[in-house]
């Protein structure tokens, strides 16, 4: 093995708003690679998105330069990550590419569920971490406190930990150093191969597949013909470069440079992250290690509300998966909603932000479904079958069991609300692990819990019981046996199969109440009464009435009023079209979204 | 070629009130007494331009070049009526006809806040620019507290001969409520004096579903007013209208209307006594004895033709609605210009026109006939040029199919609708209403039921493409 001491490779990992994207831009107009008149806050989020909610979605590489104070010039690569526990992947991603990370903390916040999450996942990928404490020019700052329950809660070392404020600039020229001296450099076996490990990929609309890569032996350069080890494929390298942060092309990518590779290949959907590139002429005999494949967590149907904008919606689709590999869809139908996709997403907030460019950048209305996570269902005949939409649940005579999925939460909060959180847990059927104290002032609570459970309304529960304090962060843990029951939705005696739903019998009753009377409110009065009703099995377990509509306005109606009346009329028209036709039942589309609403 | 309708109605608008009622959003004012002169001057001024334009287009083909002839003395916005002539004035051909309505409807605001004097100008302005021949039916609005014998012998003068009476209510402490300005003994005595005065022809208007009004409390104001022997009625709701003092008051929470049940048992109430004493309903709104329905507001109901003249008048015609700007110094002012008031106009697209004339033509109780509307807005298409406001045919077809379909559509009224994109959706619509009760069929019309009296505006709603 080789030493490249040059060269260091790392990432950043946070809680949100303990200052990530802060320190990246400081970094980067610290080496000159940004100058500050070029300067626009969170450099590396180039989503319009990304800036708009202060997260990080996709990774985001960078190369600095930087002049040591012992004169020696390094080369930097660091890997922006998303804070985000739906982007847990991309943050494993990178880190695949690193042998070093910054663990950054809020002087004044301390340890969050995420910076708890993350330091895990740093320490699973052997990674050299190096606690740095943020924000330590605010008043509320607290680094003693904030160093010791790094050490106390992570077991890291943290009484040397460089204390910074990126927002000034304070600390930042010392944390250079730091990462100088304290960040292992890479290795190499030397041995005479190339191999280059993919860490992500993107679709540019003009250049094609950009494939990122950190070549771990060897050396990559435009005209070399390569293969991808675990897919087979093979390309013809047109350019090779590296981000500066811009992309900058070179003649030669170097071992252990981290940069891009553009080839011949024409989708991002082929590229699998963690794949091994070599040359052709002489492959590496093994490829590197490979990562953990991503798996969608959470399923939910897409649906357009105008069924004429079902082929804008593959298109949009389609664009989207270009860039992000862990967005599946494929086609489904619906009786309620007609033609639309089946989709997996890593969380919620993955769900929220691919409608959320659905609307933007493509112009789309679109219903969800009731979301869902992929439940395993064990048959009297001895198979087994994994499902990710309630439709597909067998005749439950056939059915001997289900497994659902369950999860590792780290809740961090106050101690004045662990009533509060404790009660929250158990009423999503979670099992307290463990508690730790953090501080005089809170505590992390680590519990079981069943995805299903955190799938709709947790987040905002937590924020509010806790009155905005606590944070969470979870893992996946596998899958358990559970009583769980497929829950039907009736409107006017039909079932509308995007509200169906799986959930543990324990809960259906009270759930199914919520349901019906979240649509009550509404669905507006038709001519005719309308049941709405829940059901297990055909067995009705709540119902409410929308009563029957009798009147309405009697004004005034004389020539004056006529074109007033008429577009009066029209408006509400256009109001009834937007409405989805479910039956004889027009359904307005935020009944989509009450029914995830809960009331406690 | 189907030319547009004559006009058959004229309306003249008084938007002077001693008050404003807490319920009314319509444009009028208190306290601009002294401008009523002027006004005056400024309607006749618009009805005598008005009146000469109609006789323009009557008799000419009305191309672009004429017109700009016509508007040197009176300039008036080409896209006003205008350009409404291209398709439509071809099969106008009689010279020198001028207008001729059938109905004059004088409303407001309160005309007869007037004095004695002014009151007589505002009667002898129609005289002077219209041919009253064919008139049948003169009415003028008035409320109590403002009536009295020497107004109603200058009315009655003047050839007017329907009144129309704002009564609202013949409870005291209601009236309050409302924001009225008399009491229920000066509501009768006006009832009394227009008998006396010899009008045979005479309207009382009833608010009903005034939350905190008990329902034997309305019984007996309905009873009240059918035994003022009014020979026909006008029953609203309370509603919320955009702008009004109540809209306020219910947006701040300090008031609100009847419940939909309340609302229901109200107007069921009247329309059970109005019945029962020989008043039948033949508008959502209207009861009459048989031949005392108002034809002004009938034939607006009806989709012909009607001009509006004064500050915040609307017209209908020509496939157009124009509406003048509420505001009467713009009004004043374009007078004292010489020229037309400002206003606002909408142009009909031909399926538009045909929408109105069946949602509207359903609130009365003779219903509608949707084939003969469907053949109308045929004919209309097949005169305008693709792209005037006209959509091309939804299915391809060919020429002669399509010329077969027009001559069926116009030979048999009453024949199938499911000819065009619109017939055909009225054809399922109706179908579906007819089912759940809201509408029968009488031969080839379509008539509300007492339930879809009750549910106009669903209907409606349900109609519209």
């Amino acid at each position: 093995m080789r030493t490249l001491p040059n060269i260091r490779n790392f990432c950043i990992i946070a809680h949100i708003d303990h200052g990530k994207s802060t320190l990246a831009d400081r970094l980067l107009m610290l080496t000159h690679t940004i100058e500050e008149r070029n300067f626009q806050n969170q450099v590396l989020d180039s989503m319009d998105l990304e800036r708009e909610r202060g997260i990080t979605i996709k990774s985001h590489p960078v190369t600095m330069k930087y002049v040591a104070r012992d004169g020696v010039e390094y080369e930097l690569n660091l890997l922006d990550t998303p804070g985000h526990v739906d982007f847990t992947y991309e943050v494993s991603r990178s880190m695949v590419a690193c042998e070093g990370a910054l663990l950054v903390v809020d002087a004044g916040q301390g340890v969050e569920a995420q910076t708890v999450a993350n330091a895990y996942l740093a320490v699973e990928n052997n990674l050299e971490i190096v606690p740095v404490i943020n924000k330590i020019d605010l008043p509320s700052a607290n680094p003693e406190v904030v160093a010791r329950q790094i050490e106390e809660i992570l077991s890291i070392p943290a009484a040397d930990a460089p204390r910074i404020s990126a927002k000034s600039g304070l600390g930042v020229a010392d944390l250079l150093e730091t990462i100088v001296q304290r960040l292992p450099p890479p290795k190499t076996r030397d041995d005479g191969f190339v191999r280059a490990l993919v860490f992500d990929s993107v679709y540019d609309a003009f250049r094609g597949v950009v494939v990122y890569v950190r070549v771990m032996d060897g050396e990559l350069k435009a005209g070399d013909r390569v293969d991808l080890m675990n897919s087979g494929l093979s390309s013809d390298v047109k350019e090779v470069g590296r981000f500066h942060p811009g992309m900058e092309p070179v003649p030669v990518l170097k071992t252990g440079q981290v940069g891009y590779l553009i080839g011949t290949l024409k989708s991002a959907g082929d590229i699998k992250s963690g794949d091994t590139i070599t040359l052709t002429q002489h492959p590496a005999p093994e490829a590197l290690p490979g990562m953990r494949e991503i798996h969608p967590m959470v399923f939910s149907g897409v649906y357009p509300v105008n069924t004429s904008d079902y082929e804008k919606l593959k298109a949009g689709m389609d664009r989207l998966r270009l860039n992000d590999s862990a967005f599946t869809y494929q086609p489904e139908s619906s009786v309620a909603l007609g033609f639309g996709f089946r989709c997996g997403f890593l969380g919620l907030l993955h769900l929220e932000i691919v409608q959320e460019r659905l609307r933007r950048e493509f112009d789309l209305d679109v219903i969800s479904t009731y979301p869902s996570v992929v439940y395993r269902v064990f048959l009297k005949d001895g198979t087994m079958e994994e499902i990710d939409n309630p439709i597909r649940l067998q005749d439950p005579s056939r059915i001997d069991h289900l497994e659902e999925p369950m999860i590792r939460a780290y809740i961090i909060c106050q101690n004045e609300n662990i009533g509060d959180v404790m009660k929250l847990v158990m009423d999503r059927r979670g099992v307290m692990d463990k508690t730790e104290t953090l501080d005089g002032q809170r505590v992390m609570l680590t519990c079981t819990m069943p995805l299903n459970e955190i799938l709709i309304d947790f987040h905002d529960y937590l924020k509010s019981v806790s009155r905005g304090y606590a944070s969470m962060d979870y893992e996946h843990t596998g899958y358990v046996k559970s009583d769980l029951v497929k829950m039907d939705i009736m409107l006017n005696g039909e079932v509308v199969d995007a509200f169906s739903c799986i959930i543990h019998k324990d809960k259906a009753v009270y759930r199914g109440r919520q349901m019906c009377e979240a649509l009550k409110d509404v669905i507006p009065p038709h001519m005719f009464a309308i049941p709405i009703q829940a059901a297990i099995n055909k067995t009705v377990i709540a119902r409410e009435t929308i009563r029957a509509m009798r009147k309405d306005v009697t004004a005034k109606c004389y020539g004056g009023d006529i074109s007033r009346k008429r577009k009066l009329l029209e408006r509400q028209k256009e109001g009834k079209k937007r409405m989805k036709e479910i039956g004889s039942v027009r359904v307005p589309q935020e009944a989509f979204i009450s029914v995830l609403k809960t009331t406690g | 070629m189907r030319a547009s309708s004559p006009i058959e109605g004229v309306y003249l608008h008084v938007p002077f009130c001693d008050g404003k009622c807490g319920y009314c959003a319509f444009y009028s004012l208190s306290g601009r007494t002294g401008d009523i002169d002027d006004y005056l001057d400024a309607l006749e001024l618009e009805l005598e331009a008005e009146s000469r334009l109609h006789c323009y287009r009557r008799r000419t083909a009305g191309s672009k070049s004429a017109l700009a002839r016509l508007g040197a003395g009176r300039p008036r916005p080409v896209d006003a009526v205008g350009d409404c002539g291209t398709s439509s004035m071809q099969a106008a051909v009689s010279p020198q006809v001028p207008l001729a309505p059938r109905t004059l409807y004088m409303g407001g605001g309160t005309p007869t806040i007037l004095t004695v004097r002014q009151l007589a100008r505002l009667c002898a302005i129609p005289a002077r620019h219209l041919d009253l021949r064919r008139l049948k039916e003169w009415t003028v609005e008035a409320n109590p507290g403002t009536l009295d014998a020497e107004r109603l012998a200058v009315l009655k003068a003047a050839g007017v001969n329907r009144i129309s009476l704002g009564v609202q209510s013949l409870d005291d402490a209601v009236l309050a409520r409302l924001g009225r300005r008399h009491t229920a003994a000066q509501a009768r005595e006006a009832c009394a004096l227009i008998r006396a005065a010899g009008f045979r022809n005479w309207s009382l208007d009833l608010i009903g579903c005034v939350p905190g009004v008990m329902a034997r409390q309305w019984a007996e104001t309905v009873r009240a007013a059918v035994a003022l022997g009014p020979p026909h009625m006008s029953v609203y709701a309370l509603t919320s209208e955009e702008g009004s003092r109540l809209a306020g008051q219910i947006a701040a929470g300090d008031a609100a209307l009847l419940d939909e049940e309340g609302q229901l048992a109200c107007l069921h109430t009247a329309e059970q006594l109005l019945r029962a004493s020989g008043l039948r309903r033949y508008e959502i709104s209207n009861y009459a004895r048989p031949g005392f329905e108002c034809r002004h507001n009938v034939s607006c109901w009806r989709g012909e033709s009607y001009l509006g003249v004064g500050c915040a008048a609307a017209s209908h015609a020509n496939h157009s609605r124009w509406t003048n700007a509420p505001d009467l110094d713009a009004y004043l002012q374009a007078a004292r210009a010489g020229s037309m008031p400002p206003r606002e106009v909408e142009r009909l697209t031909p399926e538009t026109e045909a929408v109105e004339r069946l949602i509207f033509g359903l609130r009365m109780a003779e219903g509608v006939e949707p084939a003969g509307i469907l053949a109308a807005l045929d004919a209309r298409n097949a005169s305008l040029p693709i792209g005037v406001g006209r959509r091309r045919p939804r299915r391809a077809v060919t020429g002669t199919q399509q010329a077969r379909r027009g001559e069926d559509a116009v030979a048999l009224p009453g024949g199938s609708m499911e000819q065009s994109a619109l017939g055909t959706h009225w054809a399922t619509t109706f179908a579906r209403l007819r089912r759940e009760g809201l509408v029968r069929t009488l031969g080839g019309r379509r008539v509300l039921t007492a339930r879809g009296r009750d549910l106009a505006d669903t209907v409606a709603v349900e109609l519209m493409p």
